[in-house]
């Protein structure tokens, strides 16, 4: 995303002035990275803030002529894996994302039409099909961040949407 | 369904959903930079400056004593017994000639406000005497100087209770319709300074012209304009003006509000001091000619072993928040260089 290659050079310099105007520029990719791995809306929130700040700070390794949003997208998603696996051994249970889930069903984005879309899909179709439809990340660059070979990232995501073409019109 | 309307479905809909705005508490969590600035020695700018500040503040603490002298000075009763400006403006003025009156600028991805806080150091001590002025005495002396008219002592505590005295002894006076002229000297430590002055006097407000060489003069003002009283401190080097102060003070749900706001200098903006919780809480605004910028500060005094520092957690909008930890400046003035007439 060539727009946000001058937000990049000022962040380089520590220059924040439109960092408001980036966030709402990212939010919603770095949001859907966190969101189909954690559910719950706080941890969700400060997994948001933990991606931001540990993008700014390493900011210096961004290289602005590449996907900005795929790079901000692997951050936010290794956080929320990070998350997952140290609740899945604080938990002990195969049920993490259940638990996770559960957890305070408040405060959870299951209300929305997107949400019960994404969950008619198993994990990795989720996931894949969030990070090329909704962040728009290409193929190749899904398939490096969750470390899959292009062509099995290909079959679950046609996988996936013949699924939710199937089962969409029930949620809808 | 087709898969583009599909994809398009879910777009709308992940569109549909709100995502907190976050970005502030972003900001306020990145990382802090914790900057430590050395002792500076507070006389090394414009040496010849110095003294002629000093004695711009003795000649307004002076003036000071003679509005709490009425009976001696009937012109000054006319400003009706309004110590307490008078008092305001001699700290000010105090503090603004222990401050740098010009700073270098920063450089362009550097916040201004980095660059203002030495200035920022010396008035923090101001605004910390002026919040703390239930502290003033003012007492004249039972033995004074021989040949003098009158003889006080001046004292006030900083906020840590350190204790600020000065002696003022008036040799002479003159009262005209118009004027009042003073000269004796002003003596704290074993230092005393002379001075020389005329005073402008007016109902409700005064003006005064102090030439102290060949090149410096300084000009003080007040007002008193409703629930606003304001202070004007210029200073002026060969007639041009190098720095322009104004002191406003206010009443806000029954809080003071002090507000300070340079007119004339390399860089210009505004600054607001609160109390709040014995923290100084402060609000400013500043611009260079090629920038501007805002944000908030909040300035604690700590004690470092002994060594009180002042902790500046800086907060400007839009940048990352860091903290300037800068020793505090003395609350007893040192005296200038070249000044010792005891």
């Amino acid at each position: 995303m060539n727009t946000l290659k001058p937000f990049i050079n000022q962040f380089k310099k520590k220059n924040y002035h439109a960092f408001d105007e980036f966030y709402q520029m990212t939010k919603k990719q770095v949001f859907f990275s966190i969101v189909t791995i954690i559910k719950d809306e706080n941890l969700v929130e400060d997994l948001m803030q933990d991606a931001y700040l540990k993008f700014l700070n390493q900011i210096d390794k961004v290289d602005d002529s590449k996907n900005v949003i795929a790079y901000l997208s692997r951050i936010a998603r290794n956080l929320a894996i990070d998350l997952y696996q140290t609740r899945k051994k604080e938990i002990l249970s195969d049920e993490v994302f259940e638990e996770l889930i559960d957890e305070n069903p408040n405060q959870e984005y299951e209300q929305e039409d997107i949400f019960k879309m994404l969950d008619l899909l198993d994990e990795s179709e989720r996931e894949i099909i969030t990070l090329h439809v909704i962040n728009d990340l290409k193929f190749r660059e899904i398939a490096e961040m969750i470390d899959k070979p292009l062509g099995t990232v290909l079959w679950i995501y046609q996988k996936g949407i013949k699924k939710l073409k199937e089962k969409v019109g029930d949620y809808i | 369904m087709k898969n583009k309307d599909l994809k398009k479905m879910l777009i709308d809909k992940s569109n549909e959903v709100e995502i907190r705005d976050l970005s502030q508490l972003i900001m306020q969590r990145i990382e802090k930079e914790v900057i430590v600035l050395p002792k500076k020695d507070h006389f090394k700018f414009a040496l010849k400056l110095r003294p002629a500040l000093l004695f711009i503040f003795v000649t307004l603490l002076t003036f000071s004593f003679f509005i709490f002298s009425p009976r001696n000075y009937t012109l000054a009763y006319q400003i009706n017994q309004n110590e307490e400006q008078i008092i305001l403006t001699s700290i000010s003025t105090l503090q603004i000639g222990f401050s740098d009156i010009i700073i270098e600028t920063s450089l362009d991805d550097d916040p201004l406000i980095s660059d203002q806080i030495p200035r920022m150091n010396d008035y923090l001590l101001w605004m910390e005497l002026l919040f703390n002025q239930d502290a003033f005495v003012l007492n004249e002396k039972t033995n004074p100087y021989i040949g003098s008219k009158k003889h006080y002592i001046f004292s006030s505590k900083a906020l840590d209770n350190q204790m600020i005295q000065y002696e003022f002894v008036i040799m002479n006076s003159k009262n005209t319709l118009n004027y009042m002229t003073i000269d004796g000297f002003i003596k704290y430590d074993d230092d005393s300074y002379p001075f020389d002055i005329k005073i402008q006097v007016r109902q409700r407000s005064y003006e005064m012209n102090v030439i102290i060489d060949d090149h410096i003069i300084i000009q003080s003002s007040y007002q008193n304009q409703s629930n606003q009283k304001s202070f004007s401190f210029k200073v002026y080097d060969n007639h041009e003006i190098q720095s322009e102060i104004i002191l406003n003070r206010s009443n806000e749900n029954g809080n003071h509000v002090l507000d300070l706001t340079i007119e004339k200098g390399n860089i210009e903006g505004s600054y607001r001091f609160r109390r709040d919780n014995g923290v100084l809480a402060i609000t400013y605004s500043i611009a260079n000619q090629n920038r501007s910028e805002s944000g908030t500060m909040r300035v604690e005094i700590k004690d470092d072993l002994g060594d009180k520092k002042f902790e500046i957690e800086v907060r400007p909008q839009g940048r990352p928040s860091f903290v300037i930890e800068t020793p505090r400046p003395p609350v007893r003035p040192n005296p200038p260089r070249g000044k010792n007439n005891s």
